[in-house]
């Protein structure tokens, strides 16, 4: 369980949330939505730490996050970043094996068991044909792909069920429809089998399909976060992108899909 | 237990102790343990080749033998002017021990800086440091020549640690741009207050009139001068610094990608980033305490070693040092050389080496990833 109290966070004086109040429960799948600029990346940052609140807290089972030490709470969250460098002549392996971090001791070495969990990350996200190719050599979404291989094999716990955060800022940003179809059905799958799952989306529709709550954000502010059916409306999605749209129901899903209304010419 | 015995039970204790490395876990560099141990040979060779060169040359079985017969606990009856003994522990030796421990030092933090601050061009040189550690050193030796009090070799490095330790901490402070330190103003911030270090150590020697001369055949000769203190006085720097970027090679790998996902990993960024560079400032004073200016070994040994052995710390580090070790030997050995009986300045022949060896590099890695 996720609970986030009356979070407010800046940058340096410039507010970047403000008195935010939500949880996410273990299993369900919460995508932030909102306009450019509005803190969906802000808030997944002041999740993970990296960015600190100026009030409130985060709870990850009735615990401060903010108290936990760097390493600690590695081990409870993993960040799969929006467009990141990444040291390109690393190969697939090296860098899935790099999630496996926070578990090892200092001065260690990997040990046979964080190769299986890495193995098995390789596998689930079918990047192990890659895994000794240069991470440099591949695709946008190939490397998508590894990051977030890389993401499971830093929340896959040695022993012990308690919940812990995935957080996706765009992750599939860069994929094709195939491929990110993919990711998110294995999303889904890690989400049902216990995981807290926070993704930043800019697609609504993706996010309507995806998530099972939708937190819609504006200027910072928590605008509404209820079923994708209660949060894509007429109404929300003018107060919070300021766009006339028209909503109608997916004739195979029943979700909600948003179309732009088109101006009169 | 029999010689196999033992070797069968610590191979077996080993397997337990160790888990197998998958091949996707080190594909760069196939065989990264051979090739440091060969490149260890090498530098053996080349150390051995290096002390027996000379006005009067020893050939190297000469100089295992004479080496051997200093050590403590070996008795053994060599065939040799007694002389060699003189020349190789007295003259050669110091020289060329500290030769080795300059090329490692400079290799090591360059590797070190250059994976820091995710820059291909960062050395010692480029961020100010290797300045403000001339200039600690040319005051300490200033001091040395123009008092009447003297003043001990050993304080040499560390007045050059203090004005490196310096430059970093005020090229860091004004690198800063509210929380975090970009690497474009850490660099820009770098090559200001270097250049304010580079004037500031011609400004003194400048002022030290007639003694300018003495100063300055310290800094170009300090080899041949400087004796087994300058090795003793140097030795722990370099020593130290190269332990600690060792220990902390691999939250350097993670550092790699950016601070954020580093942090996200589990790293504690602020301490890592502050002990690599406290470390590659120690190795770096340490080396340009007896040295002056050598460039480009920090450059291109470092990128070199990486297109041999791959970018992880924990294999690039070693192999770094043994090839900056290497690499200015060699380059002393030429600068003793080529116009004998007078000698070139090192950089002069690191410059001539390292330059052209360079730009080879950075034609084949056109298409490549530094990192």
């Amino acid at each position: 369980m996720l609970n986030i109290e009356h979070l407010s966070a800046a940058y340096g004086k410039r507010l970047a949330l403000h008195d935010i109040c939500m949880e996410a429960r273990a299993g369900e799948v919460v995508g932030v939505v909102g306009s450019n600029g509005a803190g969906k990346s802000s808030l997944l940052r002041a999740i993970s730490g990296s960015l600190a609140p100026t009030r409130g807290r985060v709870l990850l089972n009735g615990i401060d996050l903010s108290r936990l030490s760097v390493d600690v709470r590695a081990r409870q969250i993993a960040v799969v970043p929006q467009s990141s460098h990444l040291p390109g002549a690393f190969t697939v392996g090296e860098v899935v094996l790099m999630g496996r971090t926070p578990y090892l001791p200092f001065l260690g070495s990997e040990s046979t068991r964080d190769y299986e969990i890495v193995l098995a990350a390789l596998t689930r996200t079918a990047t192990e044909v890659l895994a000794e190719r240069r991470i440099g050599e591949l695709s946008g979404g190939e490397q998508q792909r590894v990051l977030i291989a890389r993401a499971l094999a830093q929340i896959t716990a040695d022993t012990g069920a308690q919940p812990r955060i995935l957080l996706l800022d765009e992750a599939t940003a860069h994929l094709d429809i195939k491929h990110q179809a993919a990711i998110w059905e294995l999303v889904r799958e890690l989400a049902r089998s216990g995981l807290i799952v926070i993704a930043a989306l800019h697609d609504l529709n993706l996010a309507a399909q995806c998530a099972d709550r939708l937190a819609l954000l504006s200027g910072g502010r928590l605008l509404v976060c209820d079923k994708p059916s209660q949060v894509l409306t007429p109404d929300w999605l003018w107060r919070a992108y300021d766009v006339s749209a028209t909503v109608i129901t997916h004739p195979l899903y029943g979700t909600p899909l948003v179309t732009l209304t088109q101006k009169e010419v | 237990m029999s010689l196999g015995e033992i070797i069968v039970a610590l191979n077996v204790r080993r397997k337990t102790a160790r888990a197998e490395v998958p091949p996707w876990a080190m594909a760069n560099g196939a065989r990264p343990r051979l090739l440091v141990i060969a490149v260890a040979l090498g530098v053996v060779a080349i150390f051995l080749l290096s002390i027996g060169v000379g006005s009067v040359f020893i050939p190297p079985l000469m100089v295992i033998k004479t080496l051997l017969s200093h050590l403590p606990f070996v008795q053994m009856q060599v065939d040799a002017p007694s002389t060699y003994g003189t020349i190789l522990f007295d003259i050669r030796l110091p020289r060329v021990v500290l030769v080795a421990l300059t090329g490692a030092a400079l290799a090591t933090s360059g590797t070190a800086y250059q994976g820091l601050f995710r820059n291909p061009l960062a050395d010692p040189y480029l961020i100010g440091v290797a300045a403000g550690a001339g200039l600690g050193a040319i005051c300490a030796i200033a001091l040395r020549t123009t008092s009447s009090s003297s003043i001990s070799v050993f304080l040499v490095p560390l007045a050059s640690f203090t004005g490196a330790l310096a430059t970093v901490a005020l090229v860091y402070q004004l690198g800063r741009v509210g929380g975090s330190t970009p690497t474009t103003t850490l660099i820009l911030a770098g090559v200001a207050v270097g250049s304010l270090a580079t004037a500031l150590s011609t400004f003194i020697l400048l002022r030290l009139g007639q003694q300018v001369v003495h100063v300055m055949a310290f800094l170009l000769g300090g080899y041949s001068a400087a004796g087994w203190e300058a090795v003793v006085a140097v030795a722990p720097f370099t020593f130290i610094g190269f332990v600690l970027m060792y220990v902390y090679s691999r939250p350097l790998n993670l550092l790699l990608f950016d601070e954020e996902q580093a942090r996200n990993l589990g790293v504690n960024v602020g301490r890592v980033k502050l002990i690599i560079i406290v470390a590659a400032t120690m190795t770096t004073a340490g080396a340009v305490a007896f040295s002056g200016l050598i460039g480009f070994v920090g450059l291109v040994v470092p990128h070199a070693a990486r297109m041999v052995i791959g970018p992880d710390h924990r294999r690039l580090l070693p192999l770094a040092a043994l090839g900056g070790a290497a690499f200015l030997m060699l380059a002393d050995l030429l600068a003793r050389t080529v116009i004998a009986p007078e000698e070139l300045p090192l950089g002069v022949v690191t410059a001539f080496v390292g330059a052209p060896f360079f730009l080879y590099l950075l034609r084949r890695a056109r298409n490549a990833a530094f990192f």
